[in-house]
């Protein structure tokens, strides 16, 4: 069941990394694993991976800064971006993050992981 | 740290500025009107003052119909503004050309634009003054078009330039000094044209309340309490002091007198506001600080509460993903027991992530912390998103929703994240309280005056002895106690609070074992 897909995980909890790296890696993904916006934005650019999964509230640079970042580079500006967060789909924050472009947002402690892994997939077209 | 203003306060300087706008239009339409149709009052007001002229009232019409427009609707038409600039700066430069021909003892020919044959040989210039202030109030205008708050700060420095010279003038007509009007040998400025130009610069000034010099007047702060109240006293010394210098033109007393007067009233006004308004300052500051304290402690609070709901519910996700990804055996098969096992503590983490969010919320209502920021929303898609989410939990019990969203539902202003929490506890009320297999409706429709949402369930229903204790924190009914176990009895008291603080009412119908239904009536515009 293996793929071509490269994924990023960018998580400071370690328990959520774990979860989602696993996750992934049984779907047949190839995981790569960053824990904090700094550190994903250099792996980025790196490895350029085929989606980002990216926390909002992390140490070093949050989520928001990163993909700012990200954004600025000619590859960042396409690749697709899933937001990983536990703020209300009517949050004001989340909608002004949703304006600059990641292609979903998943809300941690309402949905399943399965729900992720269909938007992941759907994305990449695995 | 920038003061916040009162925006009341503002709001009713608008108006104000509209109303001069009016009146500035008014004396130039009349004075138009004394020209066309040969009425002297209309242009000199009394037989032996200056006559106004054509170029000062026509230029009037003008200044009136842009200040007007400048204040006249909140959406920002481009092409209005372009307009305005243009013709303002051809005022200026009216007035410049006039100062010109003054300065330079020139002729442009100017004067004659209008009226020029009922004024014959008589050409009718307006006076040094006035042409010294068309270039200033043009400018103003010029600048005001503008959105920028630097530009209309300039403007506000231009038109009080305006505002002096107007004031000198009115001044001079209240006290019969000519010189103040007219600059000799030329004639002077027109009693009309002096008030229009003064209330020209008070409308200009209110035009933009909340920037600038302005801004003072109208903040909410001691500085704002402070400014004010000097300007009244100010208003009240000119007041009074024209009504003390008409009294002694009359006769009622000699000049020492009324020197005299003069001192006793300012001396007056000035002890009223030292009592009046000073006393109070020191307590107004006690308040100010008391305020910044709660501010503090009201952030901390927020703060708190923010972590708090993070930290709980980071450990709270990992362990609904371990056990899912274990119930779905992904990792190895699981014998009976242990995907008994299992299954409970997936529910109860679920459980302890839906009682997180409840006790956060009503920690939030508690503490007031409820920040209610409404805006026009769209209510289907907000009460369809939530219907998805309590997806699985109606399919878990079996249960048949039925949803009936009106077409055509009027905009509706409100607070996305407070009415979802309304129509989130509502529904999972009603889909907790409903017996496998039963049923759910909910419907959404305008009914005149509000929106009037609607959950009917087929469930346990509330007995008659308890049903005025449903929306008390904690309250469960008895008859449910034994069978539902995970509520916390917080639902429906958040659900009334927000329901509440978004001016929307709560109530319900109920019969025990029959069913029943909550109404929530909510108004389309979100009022203060």
């Amino acid at each position: 069941m293996t793929n071509d897909k490269k994924i990023l995980i960018i998580e400071d909890e370690l328990p959520m990394l774990k979860a989602l790296s696993d996750k992934f890696s049984r779907e047949g993904f190839s995981v790569l694993e960053a824990r904090d916006g700094r550190e994903g934005l250099d792996l980025a650019l790196q490895t350029k991976p085929n989606l980002i999964i990216l926390d909002l509230f992390m140490p070093v640079m949050d989520g928001k800064a990163m993909m700012e970042k990200l954004r600025q580079d000619e590859w960042g500006k396409k690749v697709p971006i899933i937001i990983l967060t536990n703020l209300n789909p009517d949050d004001k924050t989340l909608n002004e993050i949703m304006a600059s472009g990641p292609s979903y947002y998943f809300i941690k402690s309402k949905w399943q992981l399965e729900d992720l892994t269909e938007k992941v997939k759907m994305e990449l077209g695995v | 740290m920038k003061t916040r203003i009162n925006t009341h306060l503002a709001t009713h300087l608008k108006i104000f500025s509209k109303v001069l706008a009016a009146l500035v239009f008014l004396i130039g339409f009349f004075a138009v009107l004394g020209w066309q149709l040969d009425v002297d009052i209309f242009k000199k007001v009394t037989p032996n003052l200056p006559v106004i002229a054509p170029n000062t009232a026509i230029s009037f019409v003008f200044i009136g119909l842009f200040l007007f427009f400048l204040n006249w609707t909140k959406k920002d038409h481009k092409l209005l503004r372009v307009f305005i600039n243009f013709f303002s700066i051809l005022i200026a430069l009216l007035g410049l050309l006039t100062l010109v021909e003054y300065i330079f003892k020139l002729n442009f020919g100017i004067d004659k634009i209008f009226f020029a044959r009922k004024m014959g040989a008589n050409v009718v210039r307006m006076s040094p003054q006035s042409a010294l202030n068309f270039l200033f109030v043009g400018t103003a205008l010029s600048f005001y078009s503008s959105k920028e708050k630097k530009q209309v700060l300039w403007g506000q420095i231009t038109i009080v330039a305006a505002g002096i010279t107007a004031f000198v003038s009115l001044f001079g007509f209240i006290y019969s000094v000519a010189g103040l009007y007219t600059i000799a040998p030329y004639k002077g400025m027109a009693v009309h044209t002096a008030v229009a130009f003064f209330l020209t610069f008070l409308g200009i000034l209110a035009l933009r309340p909340e920037t600038g010099l302005v801004r003072i007047f109208i903040s909410k702060g001691l500085s704002g309490m402070a400014a004010r109240r000097l300007l009244l006293a100010l208003f009240a010394i000119l007041g009074i002091e024209i009504f003390v210098m008409l009294g002694g033109k009359v006769g009622f007393y000699s000049f020492s007198y009324e020197a005299l007067i003069h001192l006793l009233i300012v001396t007056g006004v000035f002890i009223f506001l030292i009592y009046y308004s000073f006393r109070s300052l020191d307590r107004l500051a006690e308040t100010e600080k008391s305020l910044e304290h709660l501010k503090e402690v009201d952030r901390a609070k927020t703060e708190f509460v923010s972590i708090a709901s993070h930290q709980l519910r980071t450990p709270l996700t990992s362990v609904s993903w371990f056990s899912e990804m274990l119930l779905k055996r992904e990792v190895g098969p699981l014998n009976p027991k242990q995907k008994e096992y299992l299954d409970e503590i997936y529910t109860q983490n679920r459980r302890m992530i839906d009682l997180v969010d409840d006790l956060l919320n009503s920690s939030r209502i508690d503490m007031g912390m409820l920040n209610i920021e409404p805006r026009k929303i769209d209510l289907k898609s907000i009460l369809e998103n939530v219907l998805e989410e309590m997806d699985p939990l109606v399919r878990e019990k079996n249960i048949e929703l039925e949803k009936n969203i009106a077409e055509n539902l009027p905009e509706t202003e409100t607070d996305p994240e407070m009415i979802r929490i309304v129509f989130q506890n509502l529904i999972s009320n009603a889909v907790k309280y409903t017996p496998e297999s039963g049923k759910v409706k909910v419907s959404l429709s305008f009914a005149g005056s509000h929106l009037e949402f609607k959950v009917a369930d087929t469930g346990y229903g509330i007995p008659k002895s308890q049903q005025n204790r449903v929306f008390t924190k904690m309250f469960r009914a008895d008859n449910i106690r034994s069978k539902v176990t995970d509520g916390t009895g917080l639902g429906l008291y958040i659900a009334r609070a927000v329901a509440k603080k978004l001016r929307g009412k709560i109530h319900f119908d109920s019969e025990e074992n029959k069913g029943t239904t909550f109404f929530l009536e909510l108004p389309v515009r979100f009022y203060k």
